[in-house]
């Protein structure tokens, strides 16, 4: 335990109590402030996970009260009102997040608000659908106001357990991928598609629990005024100035924002009444929270939390960890090799083929550019092989060919099975690995949670069930997890596993994406300019580990490299390209001995030293 | 029907003043602002103030006309103030960041209307004169025709600015890359503070006609005109001025026909919700976007 | 929050909750009030409460009355609404309060939310120990607040009590005249005195209001006249262009303006710019203020209201003018909002009175279900068994130099 981790939890605790004391009429607002919370934690799933923005979250909360009343109303009784509630929430919130697969981030805050006036206008003026006129009635346990706030503060609880569950599952790893990575996500085998729709049936789900902690108190809810365009925005508000991503500060804005102004009537020095000046000052703070202080009050809390640390040393310790991957002698590593080896397949009848990868005669193009000109290549089982060219000439646009990440005409087969029309995904399951020149990982997360983001493919349970923790789920989550911590041993990096993948260097992220790669089991690894940005010795010793991840782990390796002293130290065949075209192939030594190739891409000024000595 | 036809259009039409602005700020500094109808909005009221009170100071009550020109100045220097304490920090970060910002400075702005000038209606006779047209049926206020003309030359004049001028041709530049458009040379702060200059001004402009042609201005109503405005600018392609307007025509004719021939509650709002979404659906990048812009 | 911590707290609300009854004595002292009798409990009748009943809020010197005001939030009344109510009771206590008794006022605003008034009435009642309250907010934040008014037992005066008052709801009283009763009055005004043969009504589109149109168009029927054109417009809308233009292509001599203020001047506005001029009409406390034609000065000249006060150009109106307007006449009363305060506090106050020396909620309960009083400047009251909505008479108001003056005195009826 921490200073701050000690810190933030007596914080909590004495809130708790001072809340429980503080009188039954101000238990009866914070039950409001509550559900307001608990509405914004939901927002806050989308706004922090996928980055996009819903202006119809109030929408949302009142269909979730509204449902529950009418249910209740009817005879339900009170759980299966509140189910009844979160379900068509659930329902309304994927249904308003359809439009996501088709189109991005900005156009989706319209169309949530084109939903948001709509249910204001539409929905909310039917009275079947605003239950007008009946009313839930809360069951006996429930009647004190005490009671009904541990009530609210129990489903605050389950918020946040789920919001937790969610950080540390297949599918909660998934939204952050879409958001930053979408496209190459797809490679370790996420699909966007789904993965948003779940997204928003979570957020939607939350606040449906909002709405139904919000009916319970109600008892019947006359008025729509909660449910309107500007509590949508003021509960943005909430998630901006609060933090997106933090719930300690999104608890706390809930609280300023919703709770001040019915417990001070006037802010004293000032002598202005609150109910007048808070929402004004709020908005200014939404803008002033945007412009400099993005991570908001949750930002302000991790800054204490890490000053505080500084007081201890073991705090002091685990902030500053070295960040360079500790030595690894492969050859000891066997163990973890056969485990990282060991990876299911789904059961393919092949016929035996000389050639791992076969591409034959692949030709891509964007609009009028031809990016590969009919190239066909074969890569071999147990080899190195090196694919050189100037910038341009379609290297990396081939990797993309083989993910399936590009439209390609021509024939890839690996192991026999082509590739083509073939979704990344499904070649991730059978065998294929990449690296990206800029990096393919999630910044925002940590090591550990990329090098499980890779392994996506691997869990079999859909990510809803693993959310809940059904099934398999668990059992998967915790082999995922061994391997991955068997990764990140192989290459030296399980003292970073905690430490967030931006604030490494970016020689270490590098190594962290080859590790990642690796963790997803392949037997074919595309390594896209691995030693960019590293220094000679780092070069070195990154090209003596492809060496042994082909020796030790029996992978077989392409690599897309500029360093030609290591194409030749370690590569086994090579291929030169140029212009989208294959100009020349053969054993390092061959090849950069050809005189076009001289030209195209070791420059002139090379001929006359001939070559591979530089 | 004909007549519900022409007056959604003039309505549409004041609606895309606002929307051609959306779309300038866009290009040249690719967010998204929902602040546009506050912006004139603040403007109008204040000009309205000095008609009804006198300015403050001078005791001089401004004539009727002049509250047009006020909410066009207002709007402008809101504007430019805007850009150059907030918005122009928020160009290098993600733009969904600079539409929650537009989003709190939309509040702000009617939250202050709300403090300085009330919350009842504001009276707002017409800066351009009382007389009408009749038309196929239908008579069209003075506000509604001006706000016909207007469109028509806005869009010609930004059409020809954009493409014809240098400093417009410098707009179409950053939108591209801004990075690369400073290397370029393109005086890249000034077209930040041109776009959205310009877009203050056309949205004082629409609050001037919008208010009078509607009988009168409350706080948050123009909010209400802005959200129209956006829809219309993201049925039309957010990066495309034209497709701005025609997306803000089809709002306000698709509202004004089916708010004046169904009595359902709600049925215009649901009417735009299906616009908007087939149009997304259907075609991505907006009826007259180019490939890849949002 | 780390997984063990969130599962700490869950585990100890749960047990907190399943622990209940431990925690129902708090420092409020009103031990049993902190649970509310769910609805289907039986509200004990007067009869079977002896004597005056509970009196918070009640000493030898003082009485405290609660006020549930929207004086912030989307539907806010300007504060000449609350000096009105302090100028009143100001009044009664600077001539010894009521039975030797000063009144004092708490006003909380309920920020135009049911939710925030139901909280502030439960403040009131819990914190302030309030003897009654007043009620003034929009219609369905009334009922909300109504209703949890009556599970607590708390005599309540609202300025319109809901058109299907419910008969277990007798604490709620409503001080001006029910919607079904007034649309019917409506009717006749129009074609008995208005002489008018095509009528029109344009209404809000929500349900509350369905009594008082179909008492209306059904009553026009009845006598004769045509309602030409009916229709439900949104309360936000701003665009009424087409209403104005089949208004004006109806004929329709009297219009009725079923809504609030805002949508009422701009329909009007835009109807004048398309030229087209009826008599407008606003029925009781929806847009019968002098503030309205500061948005429409020219649209609503030769209007029409139903009000449930005397406007201010009306001598009986003179005491109250003389209390607002304070020591020296500083104040401006030009508008008519600060009546509204005054003439309920009337009512109030009055009703205490006939409750007498022996004060109890129970007994001013019986003093207003009883209650048959003609204020100055509000139309007279005359509450009785069953009967809890109390003003079934309207004054008619006509518009002449932008502001209300009165055409007929209070009537309940207007026949031939």
């Amino acid at each position: 335990m921490t200073p701050s981790r000690i810190l933030g939890t007596v914080t909590v605790g004495a809130a708790i109590v001072w809340s429980l004391l503080a009188g039954d009429v101000r238990l009866s607002i914070l039950v409001g402030v509550t559900a307001t919370a608990i509405a914004a934690l939901g927002l806050d799933v989308l706004v922090a996970r996928t980055g996009q923005l819903s202006l119809a979250h109030a929408a949302f909360l009142g269909i979730g009260a509204f449902t529950v009343v009418n249910a209740g109303d009817r005879g339900a009784p009170w759980p299966l009102a509140l189910l009844a509630g979160v379900v068509a929430t659930t329902f309304a919130a994927t249904i308003a997040g359809l439009p996501s697969l088709r189109i991005r981030g900005l156009q989706i805050a319209i169309t949530t608000l084109a939903f948001q006036v709509f249910a204001e206008k539409f929905l909310f003026t039917r009275d079947d659908v605003t239950a007008a006129g009946r009313t839930l009635e809360r069951p006996a346990f429930l009647r004190g106001d005490v009671q009904l706030y541990l009530f609210a503060l129990s489903c605050l609880a389950l918020v946040l357990l789920l919001r937790r569950r969610l950080a540390v599952t297949k599918g909660g790893r998934s939204f952050q991928a879409v958001r930053d990575v979408e496209a190459r996500a797809q490679c370790f085998g996420v699909q966007p598609g789904p993965s948003k729709l779940l997204a928003y049936a979570i957020s939607g789900a939350i606040v449906g629990l909002a709405g139904g902690v919000l009916a319970l108190k109600a008892g019947s809810i006359s008025a729509k005024d909660p449910f309107l365009l500007l509590e949508s925005l003021q509960l943005v508000a909430i998630v901006v100035v609060g933090g997106s991503g933090s719930a300690a500060g999104i608890l706390t804005a809930a609280v300023l924002v919703k709770a001040l102004p019915q417990i001070i009537t006037e802010i004293p020095l000032v002598h202005l009444r609150a109910d007048r000046v808070v929402p004004i000052a709020s908005a200014a703070l939404l803008v002033f929270a945007v412009v400099a202080q993005p991570t908001g009050i949750g930002g302000v809390y991790r800054a204490i939390g890490r000053a505080v640390d500084r007081f201890s040393p073991r705090g002091r310790r685990e902030a500053r960890p070295d960040p360079r991957p500790h030595a690894v002698d492969l050859d000891a590593a066997a163990r973890q090799a056969v485990t990282l080896r060991s990876v299911e397949r789904e059961f393919q009848l092949q016929m035996p083929v000389r050639a791992l990868l076969e591409a034959r005669d692949v030709r891509v193009a964007f609009g009028g550019v031809v990016a590969i000109d009919g190239v066909s290549l074969e890569v071999r089982r147990g080899e190195i092989v090196g694919l050189i060219g100037a910038n341009g000439a379609g290297k990396s646009t081939f990797f993309n060919a083989v993910s399936g990440l590009v439209p390609v005409t021509g024939s890839i087969r690996f192991r026999g099975v082509e590739l083509v029309g073939a979704s990344p995904a499904r070649r991730s399951a059978l065998g294929i690995a990449r690296t990206f020149q800029d990096m393919g990982l999630v910044r925002a997360e940590t090591v550990r949670e990329n090098v499980l983001l890779a392994q996506t493919w691997l869990a079999r349970a859909p990510a809803a069930v693993s959310l809940l923790g059904l099934g398999t789920s668990v059992h998967d989550e915790r082999h995922l997890r061994r391997r991955a911590g068997l990764a990140l041993e192989l290459f030296g990096l399980e003292h970073l596993a905690e430490m967030s993948l931006g604030e490494l260097p970016y020689g270490t992220m590098r190594i962290v994406e080859i590790a990642a790669a690796v963790a997803a089991g392949p037997d074919l690894l595309l390594l896209d300019e691995a030693t960019a940005g590293l220094g000679p010795e780092e070069s070195h010793a990154l090209g003596d580990r492809f060496v042994a991840l082909r020796d030790e782990l029996g992978l077989t390796l392409v690599v897309i490299e500029h360093h030609v002293p290591l194409v030749a130290r370690v590569c086994d065949y090579v291929y030169c390209l140029e212009s989208g075209a294959l100009i020349a192939e053969g054993s390092p030594s061959d090849v950069t001995a050809q005189p076009r190739v001289i030209e195209s891409f070791l420059g002139g000024s090379a001929a006359a030293t001939g070559g591979a000595t530089r | 029907m004909i007549a519900r036809i022409i007056t959604g259009l003039s309505a549409g039409a004041a609606y895309a003043i606002v929307a051609v602005g959306v779309v300038l700020i866009f290009k040249g500094t690719k967010a998204l602002s929902v602040a546009q109808g506050e912006i004139g909005a603040f403007g109008f009221f204040l000009g309205l103030r000095w008609a009804d009170r006198g300015v403050p100071g001078l005791g001089w009550h401004v004539p009727r006309f002049a509250t047009l020109l006020i909410a066009i100045v207002i709007g402008a220097l809101v504007g430019a103030v805007l850009e150059r304490t907030v918005m122009r920090r928020l160009v290098t970060r993600p733009p969904l960041d600079a539409l929650i910002a537009t989003l709190g400075i939309a509040l702000f702005l009617a939250l202050l209307e709300k403090e300085m000038f009330g919350t009842a209606t504001q009276f707002a006779p017409s800066p351009v004169g009382e007389w009408k047209i009749e038309l196929l049926g239908t008579s069209l206020t003075a506000p509604r025709v001006i706000a016909i003309v207007s469109v028509l030359i806005v869009a010609a004049a930004v059409w020809l600015f954009l493409n014809r001028t240098k400093f417009g041709l410098a707009v179409l530049a950053t939108t591209g890359d801004p990075v690369v458009a400073r290397v370029l040379g393109v005086p890249v702060n000034r077209v930040y503070r041109f776009t959205w200059v310009a877009a203050g001004a056309l949205s004082g402009l629409a609050a001037a006609l919008l208010g009078p042609a509607f009988g009168g201005l409350t706080p948050f109503d123009m909010t209400r005109f802005s959200l129209r405005a956006l829809a219309g600018a993201v049925i039309g392609g957010l990066d495309s001025v034209w497709g701005a307007i025609v997306g803000c025509l089809a709002i306000g004719v698709l509202e004004g026909v089916v708010g004046g021939s169904v009595s359902t509650a709600g049925a215009p709002e649901l009417a735009v919700l299906a616009l908007v979404l087939a149009t997304l659906l259907l075609r991505p990048r907006g009826l007259l976007g180019a490939e890849g812009a949002a | 929050m780390s997984r063990r911590s969130t599962i700490a707290l869950l585990l100890a609300a749960v047990l907190g909750t399943a622990c209940g009854p431990r925690f129902d004595d708090d420092a409020g002292g009103l031990g049993s009030a902190t649970t509310v009798p769910g609805p289907g409990a039986t509200v004990p009748t007067p009869s079977t409460i002896a004597g005056p009943g509970p009196a918070p809020g009640v000493t030898d010197t003082e009485i405290k009355i609660g006020y549930l005001l929207p004086l912030t939030g989307a539907a806010p009344i300007p504060s000449r609404f609350d000096k009105g109510v302090n100028a009143y009771w100001d009044y009664v206590n600077e001539r010894g309060g009521i039975d030797g008794r000063q009144v004092k006022v708490v006003i909380e605003d309920t920020e135009s939310q049911a939710e925030v008034g139901k909280d502030k009435a439960k403040k009131l009642i819990e914190s302030d120990k309030v003897f009654a309250v007043v009620v003034l907010d929009r219609l369905e934040n009334q009922e909300a607040i109504g209703r949890y008014l009556n599970d607590r037992q708390i005599p309540n005066l609202a300025i319109q009590a809901p058109a299907n008052l419910p008969a277990d709801q007798i604490w709620s009283f409503g001080v001006t005249i029910d919607h079904a009763v007034q649309g019917r009055l409506a009717a006749q005004y129009f074609v008995h005195e208005l002489d008018a043969t095509k009528v029109a009504i344009v209404y809000e589109n929500t349900p509350t209001l369905d009594p008082g149109r179909e008492a209306f168009e059904a009553e026009a029927d009845a006598l004769g006249a045509d309602v030409v054109y009916s229709k439900a417009i949104d309360g936000q809308g701003n665009d009424f262009s087409s209403e104005a233009l089949a208004l004006s292509q109806s004929g329709a001599e009297v219009v009725w303006l079923y809504m609030a203020p805002t949508p009422a001047a701009k329909l009007a506005n835009q109807a004048d710019a398309a030229g087209f001029h009826p008599v407008w009409f606003a029925n009781s406390i929806s847009w019968a203020f002098n503030l309205v034609f500061a948005v429409g000065p020219e649209s609503l000249v030769g209007a029409r209201a139903f009000s449930p006060w005397l406007p201010l150009a009306d001598a009986r109106a003179e005491t109250f003018l003389e209390a607002f307007r304070g020591p020296g006449g500083a104040e401006a009363a030009d508008d008519d909002l600060g009546i509204v305060g005054w003439g309920i506090g009337q009512i109030l106050a009055e009703a205490i009175a006939n409750a007498g020396p022996e004060l109890g909620q129970n007994s001013l309960r019986d003093a207003l279900q009883h209650l048959q009083f003609e204020p100055d400047i509000w139309a007279p009251i005359a509450f009785d068994d069953g009967v809890r909505q109390g003003a079934n008479q309207v004054a008619v108001l006509k518009e002449e130099d932008g502001h209300w003056v009165l055409e007929h005195d209070f009537a309940g009826e207007f026949p031939e």
